[in-house]
């Protein structure tokens, strides 16, 4: 009997223990949903009426400013901190801070809401390089600041003791990094003298074969080959074979003997080269793909070959070319001629943009000089040199065709023998005229072999262009520029070297160094990677479950929590069941509000969606995957629920109700062998006192 | 080298020609690069009427230009590269003389070359 008792203890602590782990299957949605804290940050638009009814303390002012605010809106806010006058914390309580947010924000005194987050360290690649070059030598290393262009600028007036491995001219690609790292639906297509596929640092499987569009020397003929130095006209093939000019070629081609550059394994580089695999360099696309197309040759190129490359990047036919199965949503061009715009570039550029592409062309190394072609071009990005502090480079050209400034290498040191200190890192080849192959010729630019020119700072903004079609693809290519340009931080007027003045409009044939940039000369301001790619990336659906524990036969509550950026509120919501699966979920009642009710009628997995669209027409959708178990009955009816199935067990409960059955049985035995014992007790004493 | 003019009467004899100075240009690749480009101008034309026939395209604007005109590369169906085979004020007029005739090329531009910008 006592073991019957211990039995049962046991039992019903094991029937208890879920039950009260269970306690929140009473919760409703609602109940749920009240418990959740909201935080948002709110500035009003000057003259808002909840501002004039303030009262004089600041502090009452911003009580009263969160207590008329929730009155107006339905829901019940607490004041937090103060921002300024017109910006405050409000708290409200019942819905989650992103939905607060959202309902504010429709509010037309305000100038924006956003979820007051909890914000955590970013992290950095891995890559060796982005922290920090080799140590320098008397011939090779560095630079010490390692790739200081990604890297988030110092605080605005921060002395440049603090700056460490940064400076005001980066362009904050790190936290840019922080909404995407690319989408490899997106490619970047890099006019330029081709690509050395063998370099470690394009492994990772973003770059894609490309084309050369290099003709011969003399056509139909197709016999000489001086410029394309790769024997052959066009082909498939982008390799770069080198751009190296000999002494006896100079006189023949007419520009100047020089080793080969290795120039569009440079600028593809940056753009594309795998980042976070421990190696060499981050680039600012990431994971975005990368696509050479080769135009440029020895002497440069000519401009029939670069408008065929552009029209084949953005997936335009080109007689006599194979097309372009992967076409461009970025062309990069860090090339260019000191002419005017001509139509050929005019139409190729244009009918590029019309099929989706962004071209991005860098302004050209004259020293101020009017800008290049075609970075001269209308609907092409023309792209200014800045230096680390944010003013424009002694060689970057300038003027009004200008959209926007990135940096392009400056050294400081100017002294022959000394350490760049501020140059850009990126990929290249060690061959001086041919390649050298596979790891043995893959090698980084550095201190001392630097990478300096607008050839740089165009894959900058030609790798943030990529990041923000990643982030919203629907984009086009003049949103981008115009997103670009918005975004960027305005240029500095102090920090250049002593004595240097702002830029004034170029002139053909005259130099004009180091200067502050204006918006008639460097465009509308400095890059600002994760600003642009901030103001493009729209609502991002997000699903919370409210119920603890959903369970066949009880509702299931989901809400939005979709993430906002300033300015965005959610014009619309879309719930829709992707797969009820066993579960036989519904939704019951409205879809298309913030929140939704579903009712599974047995265990199983659902899935469900939820498409939010923002004021701007963008549309985030999202999934999540429900897991509903069986219902729970309580303890007096089980014996009866047990025989029927109860609906069905879901696999919590099937083991502990196997294990009361078991009870109950043991108990229907036990009593029946107490009873036997009593009869045979009774009958015992009874034959006991006849026999006493 | 081969030309498309607006003198070839005798097929036969040009196309003899072409296999010979196919070879030659083979042969003697370097001096001929130095010939090609002190007597060559390479222009893109935009046809009024799109055209893939780059023989004809050359052919045709060797007649207009009055000089010789090989077919350099397609841009698209609409803009085409070609060499002019002449020099100086030669050249000059025949790019005048193309740019006259507006009923056939909406644009004529010289084929310039691009650089790295670094």
């Amino acid at each position: 009997m006592r073991r019957v008792l211990i039995c049962a203890a046991v039992i019903a602590a094991t029937w208890a223990t879920p039950l009260a782990m269970r306690a929140p299957l009473a919760q409703t949605p609602a109940a749920a949903a009240s418990s959740t804290v909201a935080r948002v940050i709110v500035k009003f638009k000057q003259g808002s009426p909840v501002l004039r009814k303030q009262a004089l303390s600041v502090t009452a002012q911003h009580t009263a400013q969160a207590a008329a605010l929730g009155q107006r809106i339905g829901i019940a806010l607490d004041a937090g901190r103060g921002l300024s006058e017109r910006s405050q914390v409000v708290i409200g309580r019942g819905l989650s801070s992103k939905q607060l947010a959202a309902r504010i924000a429709a509010e037309s005194d305000v100038e924006y809401a956003v979820a007051d987050e909890r914000k955590h360290i970013v992290a950095a690649p891995n890559d060796p390089l982005y922290a920090t070059g080799p140590a320098v030598t008397a011939t090779n290393g560095g630079p010490a600041v390692g790739q200081w262009y990604l890297k988030p600028p110092p605080p605005a007036g921060a002395a440049s003791s603090a700056w460490g491995s940064t400076a005001p001219g980066a362009i904050n690609a790190e936290q840019a990094w922080d909404i995407t790292t690319g989408s490899a639906s997106i490619v970047v297509a890099v006019l330029d003298t081709g690509l050395r596929f063998d370099h470690p640092d394009l492994q990772g499987g973003n770059v894609l074969p490309g084309y050369d569009m290099v003709s011969a020397d003399n056509p139909p003929a197709n016999t000489i080959f001086t410029s394309a130095n790769d024997g052959n006209g066009r082909d498939p093939d982008a390799s770069d074979p080198g751009d190296f000019v000999t002494a006896g070629e100079a006189g023949t081609l007419g520009c100047d003997q020089t080793n080969s550059s290795w120039h569009g394994t440079q600028t593809l580089g940056l753009i594309g080269a795998a980042t976070n695999n421990g190696v060499g360099i981050a680039s600012v696309g990431r994971t975005v793909r990368v696509m050479p197309v080769r135009v440029l040759g020895k002497c440069g190129g000519y401009d029939s070959d670069i408008q065929a490359g552009i029209l084949w990047a953005a997936g335009i036919h080109v007689p006599s070319v194979l097309d372009n199965t992967t076409p461009a949503r970025v062309i990069n061009m860090s090339l260019g001629g000191e002419t005017a715009c001509t139509q050929g570039y005019i139409d190729a550029i244009g009918q590029a943009s019309a099929a989706g592409a962004v071209v991005v062309a860098s302004a050209g190394n004259t020293s101020g000089h009017p800008v290049s072609s075609p970075a001269n071009c209308p609907g092409a990005i023309g792209v200014a040199a800045l230096r680390h502090v944010g003013d424009k480079v002694g060689f970057s050209d300038i003027g009004p065709e200008i959209a926007i400034s990135a940096p392009g290498g400056n050294c400081v040191n100017t002294n022959t023998g000394t350490a760049c200190l501020y140059p850009i890192v990126t990929l290249t080849n060690n061959g001086t005229t041919t390649p050298i192959a596979g790891p043995p010729g893959a090698g980084y630019t550095d201190a001392f072999d630097a990478s300096l020119g607008t050839s740089f700072s165009a894959p900058l903004v030609a790798g943030t262009a990529a990041l923000m079609l990643s982030a919203n693809p629907s984009l086009t290519p003049a949103q981008v520029k115009a997103k670009l340009q918005s975004s960027a931080r305005p240029f500095p007027t102090t920090g250049g070297t002593a004595g240097t003045l702002a830029c004034v409009a170029p002139v053909a044939g005259v130099d004009q160094g180091e200067c502050y940039c204006t918006t008639s000369t460097c465009g509308a301001g400095m890059l600002d990677a994760h600003a642009a790619v901030l103001s493009v990336s729209g609502v991002q659906a997000s699903i919370s479950l409210t119920t603890t524990t959903p369970t066949a036969n009880q509702d299931v509550g989901l809400t939005s929590n979709s993430a906002l950026n300033p300015g965005q509120s959610i014009a619309s919501y879309a719930w829709t069941i992707l797969n009820a699966g066993t579960s036989g979920a519904t939704i019951t009642g409205a879809n298309n509000g913030d929140a939704v009710v579903v009712r599974p009628t047995a265990p199983g997995v659902f899935v469900i969606q939820l498409a939010t669209t923002d004021n701007s027409g963008f549309v985030s959708t999202t999934t999540m995957s429900v897991t509903v178990i069986g219902p729970v009955t309580p303890p007096a009816s089980t014996a009866a629920a047990t025989p029927a199935g109860g609906g069905g067990g879901g696999a919590l409960g099937a083991g502990w109700l196997l294990l009361l059955l078991a009870a109950v049985v043991s108990l229907a035995w036990t009593s029946t062998r107490e009873r036997a014992t009593r009869a045979a007790l009774s009958a015992a004493a009874a034959r006991a006192a006849r026999t006493d | 080298m081969i030309f498309s003019t607006s003198t070839t009467s005798a097929v036969a004899s040009a196309a003899a020609a072409c296999v010979l100075a196919s070879a030659l240009a083979a042969c003697a690749a370097p001096r001929q690069v130095a010939a090609d480009r002190s007597a060559t101008v390479r222009v893109i034309v935009k046809l009024t009427r799109a055209s893939e026939d780059g023989p004809a395209i050359a052919a045709q604007a060797a007649q207009i230009a009055g000089v010789p005109v090989t077919y350099a590369a397609a841009t698209s169906s609409t803009w085409h590269a070609l060499a002019l085979h002449c020099a100086g004020a030669a050249c000059d007029a025949a790019i005048g003389r193309l740019r006259a005739a507006d009923t056939l090329y909406q644009a004529v531009e010289i084929d310039g070359r691009k650089t790295p910008a670094s």
